[in-house]
């Protein structure tokens, strides 16, 4: 079963691979209650700011929203006081992601928890999260709702967009201004919420310290490997042996996670990540920088065999032109003339390459966000890897039909 | 002793950004055009001489899209 | 008297030069993409800067002038507050107010470059430089109600050329755009890199 075949509302399961901590004792059945959870974690350990960058520092943790930034650093960056905010981004916007909405969903305490201390490292009750999905947002209500200690804590429900899930489109959204990114970006950490200095990031990483707080930096790093330790959260999509959302021990092989798949091409990232055929892969974010990939947003993909590969990346290739904000010039006509280039590969006309690649060269780094880098991030690495189904369509066909394997909202054309 | 230059560059604010290429054209050498019209900048720092240039370019935009910066 | 008869003429060079930048940028907006178009742009833009500069000068030495002068008593306040002239109240103020509104324009063109660097000052940038064309409107209405040369033939066909001018070129500016306007995810209208 894919993740295409359940609807949007339906959560995908949870996939155990023996690492489980984060999403310890939840599945998709049910959210993990307060009680189970404190039985599960242990009560809430709170840690000073010191100790938390200190602490985030030994083991190395990194953002889990794509971007992967040092959290000590940006902790850090901060000054604790009633006036700085605290941002929870649980927006996950990427399509091909569901770990965000199933940690939220059935282990909101993980989230909350991981909020709770770093609100009190840093001397503040000024916490928000800000949700797209209507579950995760109910979910977490309800767990604010059964505990006593999360009163304060706002959950904002925020539009849809796959480019509102930017940071700043997300801080806009939340203070009721346009979701989209600004063209002149400032750092959270110097104006975040309402002005203030603001520490914000993924869903994932505020579990993963809530984690860090209660196990300690010995007990943190009891798994993983020793330049990275701990878990990511991932979701492993299409034809791979144990489809779903995962907590991964760093250092896990990838072909583990994805099974058999001959030579096909894996999606490592999301839909600003990367199609490659290297094999031999290790979930640690720096080796696979030094090859050119990026864990991203966790998503590891692989396409049914009786897919159009060409078609499904046309397919996204349209989805990602019509996500645009609208902001940006090279953005608005760049993605557009890039996915009308991949249809027409698809459908067999005459396309002139060079200029498609010219454009992916030129496209990347022009915009007021990463979306036109990322969408020709994805787009780049998918005609080279299928070069063969370019090569096919162009003589006419691979004869197979687009079966809609990569998941896109409201089942897009 | 000497203190760390900071290093000035000429950026684009790509939402205000409409495409009209007169930074180009006043600065041919440093801003090229892609085939919509919309700004292709060289990231390279800018150096006493290109200062000039560059607040050049960044006054003649209408919609005042471009600024110089220190990174 | 001859004062009086030279502030006379820096009003009528005043607003000659004033109505040509007005007019200059008006049409700022306007023309392609070719290297010949845009090389056009900049030298309009060159020439809205050039006349407001003269414009400014003449304005200048309008109100001078006008305080200077015997023939008729304007005091130093009354050049450069409204309602405190005896002479022409009415047409005097108006004069004043214009001061004012082609004083905020030019400044707002000269500072353009510092501006650039606020985000709410480059949006707000453009609004702010459009008194320019309040500024043209009540120099005309000033010149009409208060100037002594309205119903010679030439100072009729002054005002006439200015106003036809200013309108044609605000006509051109709205309807004659050629690239497509679209508004963007925050409201603001935007021009396309697209020609129509």
């Amino acid at each position: 079963m894919t993740l295409l075949d359940m609807p949007p509302t339906a959560t995908p399961p949870v996939v155990s691979l023996g690492a489980t901590r984060v999403l310890a004792g939840a599945s998709h059945h049910h959210a993990v209650s307060y009680a189970e959870h404190r039985a599960l974690a242990g009560p809430l350990v709170y840690r000073t700011h010191a100790w938390l960058c200190d602490a985030a520092r030994q083991v190395r943790l990194l953002g889990r929203g794509g971007a992967a930034f040092p959290v000590a650093t940006k902790l850090a960056a901060l000054v604790p006081g009633p006036a700085t905010g605290v941002l929870v981004n649980g927006s996950e916007s990427d399509p091909a992601s569901h770990k965000d909405r199933v940690l939220m969903r059935s282990a909101p305490h993980r989230v909350i928890d991981g909020a709770m201390v770093v609100g009190a490292a840093l001397g503040t009750a000024r916490i928000t999260i800000a949700v797209h999905d209507p579950l995760a947002a109910r979910a977490l209500a309800d767990a604010c709702r059964e505990r006593g200690d999360a009163a304060a804590v706002r959950i904002a429900v925020t539009a849809a967009g796959f480019v509102g899930g930017e940071i700043r489109a997300v801080l806009n959204a939340v203070e009721g201004r346009p979701a989209v990114p600004d063209g002149r970006p400032v750092l959270p950490t110097e104006r975040g919420l309402d002005g203030t200095p603001t520490f914000a990031s993924n869903a994932e990483t505020f579990a993963q310290l809530g984690l860090l707080a209660v196990l300690g930096t010995s007990g943190y790093a009891d798994v993983g490997t020793a330049s990275e330790p701990g878990t990511s959260l991932g979701t492993l999509l299409g034809d791979v042996p144990r489809p779903g959302v995962a907590e991964i021990a760093h250092g896990t092989s990838l072909d583990l996670l994805t099974g058999a798949t001959g030579d096909r091409p894996v999606l490592l990232g999301g839909y600003h990540g990367t199609w490659s055929r290297e094999r031999g892969l290790r979930l640690d974010r720096a080796a696979l920088r030094e090859h050119g990939l990026d864990w991203g947003a966790g998503v590891l993909a692989v396409l049914p065999r009786a897919t159009c590969p060409l078609g499904e990346v046309a397919r996204v290739a349209r989805w990602l032109a019509a996500e645009s904000a609208g902001q940006c010039g090279p953005c608005v006509f760049g993605l557009a003339a890039i996915a009308d280039d991949l249809t027409r590969l698809h459908a067999g006309r005459p396309v002139d390459v060079s200029a498609l690649h010219r454009r992916l060269g030129l496209i990347a780094g022009r915009g007021a966000c990463g979306h036109p880098a990322g969408a020709v991030r994805f787009v780049a690495s998918a005609v080279t890897a299928f070069s063969d189904e370019v090569r096919a369509h162009a003589g006419g066909g691979c004869g197979r039909p687009v079966l809609g394997s990569l998941p896109l909202p409201g089942r897009a054309a | 002793m000497s203190a760390r230059r900071r290093e000035r560059r000429l950026v684009v604010d790509w939402t205000r950004c409409d495409g009209h290429g007169l930074c180009a054209r006043i600065w041919p050498e440093r801003i090229g055009v892609d085939e919509w019209g919309f700004p292709v900048l060289d990231a390279s720092g800018l150096d006493e001489d290109d200062l000039r240039s560059a607040r050049r370019a960044a006054l003649v935009c209408p919609r005042l899209a471009l600024r110089v910066i220190s990174a | 008297m001859t004062l009086w008869y030279l502030m006379r003429a820096f009003g009528f060079v005043s607003l000659l030069a004033l109505t040509g930048s007005t007019a200059l940028g008006a049409w700022s907006t306007l023309g392609g993409p070719t290297a010949e178009a845009l090389d056009r742009r900049l030298l309009r833009q060159l020439l809205h800067r050039s006349l407001a500069v003269i414009g400014l000068v003449a304005l200048l030495f309008h109100v001078v002038c006008a305080v200077v002068d015997r023939y008729v008593e304007v005091s130093v306040w009354a050049a450069v507050l409204p309602f405190g002239s005896q002479f022409r109240p009415v047409a005097m103020a108006i004069g004043v107010v214009g001061l004012y509104a082609v004083v905020l324009a030019a400044l707002s063109g000269a500072l353009r470059g510092r501006l650039a660097v606020s985000p709410r000052a480059a949006r707000g940038w453009r609004p702010v430089h459009a008194a320019a064309y309040a500024g043209w409107v009540l120099s005309l209405a000033h010149g009409l109600l208060g100037g002594s040369d309205t119903h010679v033939w030439w100072g009729t066909a002054v005002y006439v050329a200015s106003t036809l001018t200013v309108v044609v070129s605000l006509a051109v500016r709205i309807f004659g755009e050629d690239l497509r306007r679209y508004r963007d995810p925050r409201g603001h209208l935007r021009l396309t890199g697209v020609h129509r």
